[in-house]
């Protein structure tokens, strides 16, 4: 079933085009790689696909409603975000910041319900981090304050989850983790779209890949037909003594 | 407390005499200096305290800066220059008030249209404004410092500068007491927006909140609480700083209890600011340095006792 799509979008920076001729629909249960060199336009598709700016042409539709006429609460209880993991300025508590994940379902100046709290601890629980619960976010390394960001998309109750580039900062372990937790998601029926500058790990735990350069969709399919080595050359711009390292891995 | 001392049975022996016509001179004398003088005071501190700490713990949130301050946009340099120049066209106390408050009002709303003309809306271009706005507003009001009469108008722009609560009337404060309650409210009902906002503007807005609305709408309650305490009392530095970081290292760092707390604490502390600027000298003290002074040794006791500053 097909969530989220996006309708030959095009944005603009200034006179500088960002992305142009965008067409993508994501499905439920689809684990989705953006890849791309910096700048080739991954994190502004994102910003798109999350309502957090109009695109200059084109239209996003939610369940196929247009995503501009459907309100900021609307779309948080259908796209959660994970951004990359960062440290908070204020040491809320985990709890605290799982709880925001419930915000699209709170009247203004209300409490949590028994519901809410409900979301936030089996959130918690699946992230395997409710041991975590009092302690600051601050204080956490940069593996635990991701899986917080997790547990908060979780808590939101979204059928889509959207990832910027979800493995920095991690440790090898816990990339692996992450990538068994995504996968996980995916089966579940989870939406998910994330960015990555890994094409060999977006070939092995991601079920398609999209290929950005210049703004533009180069290649989209399932990622062991797309990410060919002469695709990743193409794209990362490697020469052939570093595409034989990159061999050499695979 | 204060020049007239009377006990707390006094006080109560006092207010029991309301309406008797068989009063000593004493208890008249008692009765009429806490209806008038004192009990206004005591509630205008509290008032002030709990406006300017709300109004601090908001602004914080709103701009992600543990160091912030009411004044960050300009308020209270816009406050002063509306004071002095009322000061120095002879106005009474009561519309020195009244333009202190729109000169408080006119700084933020530079700062807002700086971030305007330069055709962003970013937090930092804000900040920005506000540092121009404020720096404007000090200008100005050092040229009025400059040109005001050095023994009659100087005298009383730099003793309101230095803030200070004995201005405050019963009428003026019965004014301004339902906008400060109804602003202390308003704030803490939004503090979980305010919790999603101190994430940063694309996490709150992914989490469903309207940033753009509520930032705005929060700036202007914490501005009009900010210069509602300006227009009363003056400058009172430290206040709108010190006490919500006072309030996380009690309760936690949920804005929900942090405007609170804030409010609670800022009442407090202010009144008992005020209570030694009356009593620790023969002259009295304006609140002001009082809360400087002992703001700057509070402040230093958070950040030695906190994990929260995170820069």
């Amino acid at each position: 079933m097909t969530l989220l799509q996006a309708r030959n979008l095009r944005y603009r920076r200034q006179k500088t085009v960002i992305l142009d001729g965008i067409s993508l629909s994501f499905h439920q249960g689809e684990l989705t790689a953006l890849l791309g060199i910096n700048g080739a336009g991954k994190s502004t598709l994102l910003r798109l696909l999350l309502g957090l700016m109009p695109p200059d042409e084109g239209d996003i539709f939610l369940q196929n409603k247009p995503l501009k006429a459907i309100s900021r609460k609307a779309i948080a209880r259908y796209i959660a975000y994970v951004p990359q993991e960062h440290k908070a300025v204020f040491p809320y508590t985990v709890e605290e910041v799982v709880s925001l994940g419930r915000l699209p379902y709170i009247a203004f100046g209300q409490n949590l319900s028994l519901a809410d709290k409900q979301a936030v601890k089996q959130a918690l629980d699946y992230l395997n981090i409710a041991s975590l619960s009092a302690r600051p976010y601050t204080e956490l390394s940069g593996g635990e304050r991701q899986s917080v960001l997790l547990a908060r998309a979780l808590a939101q109750g979204s059928p889509i989850l959207v990832l910027d580039e979800p493995e920095t900062g991690l440790d090898f372990g816990q990339q692996l983790r992450l990538a068994v937790l995504l996968q996980k998601l995916a089966d579940e029926g989870y939406c998910i779209v994330a960015t990555t500058h890994d094409p060999l790990r977006a070939r092995q735990i991601f079920s398609r890949a999209v290929l950005l350069q210049r703004g533009r969709i180069i290649a989209d399919g399932a990622p062991r037909s797309v990410l060919t080595r002469s695709a990743i050359e193409a794209l990362y711009n490697i020469d052939e003594n570093i595409a034989l390292s990159w061999e050499s891995v695979e | 407390m204060g020049r007239f001392s009377f006990s707390p049975s006094e006080l109560w022996q006092s207010l029991s005499y309301l309406g008797q016509t068989a009063s000593s001179s004493r208890m008249e004398t008692i009765h009429s200096i806490f209806w008038q003088s004192r009990l206004p005071r005591i509630l205008a501190a509290l008032c002030v305290g709990a406006a300017l700490s709300t109004s601090g713990a908001a602004y914080q949130a709103i701009f992600r800066n543990p160091l912030v301050s009411p004044g960050l946009l300009g308020v209270l340099a816009g406050s002063g220059f509306g004071a002095a120049l009322s000061i120095i066209a002879g106005f009474n106390p009561m519309l020195t008030q009244i333009c202190a408050f729109l000169g408080g009002i006119s700084a933020v709303l530079i700062s807002i249209l700086v971030q305007r003309i330069l055709g962003q809306n970013s937090v930092l271009i804000l900040i920005f404004g506000g540092l121009i706005s404020a720096a404007f507003f000090t200008a100005l009001l050092s040229i009025l410092k400059y040109v005001a009469d050095p023994e009659s108008q100087l005298p009383d722009i730099v003793f309101w500068l230095l803030g200070s609560l004995t201005q405050i009337s019963s009428t003026q404060l019965a004014m301004v007491s339902l906008p400060v309650s109804g602003g202390i409210l308003g704030l803490s009902l939004a503090g979980r927006l305010l919790d999603a906002l101190s994430m940063g503007d694309d996490e709150a807005c992914t989490l469903g909140v309207s940033v753009y609305y509520i930032r705005y709408s929060v700036i202007a309650v914490a501005t009009m609480l900010a210069a509602l305490t300006v227009s009363m009392a003056g400058m009172i530095g430290w206040v709108g700083l010190v006490v919500p970081h006072i309030a996380r290292v009690i309760g936690g760092t949920s804005n929900q209890r942090v405007i609170h707390l804030s409010a609670i604490i800022g009442a407090i502390f202010l009144l008992l600011s005020d209570d030694l600027a009356r009593c620790l000298s023969p002259e009295e003290i304006p609140v002001g340095i009082i809360t400087d002074l002992v703001g700057c040794l509070l402040f230093l006791w958070v950040l030695a006792s906190s994990r929260e500053i995170s820069l």
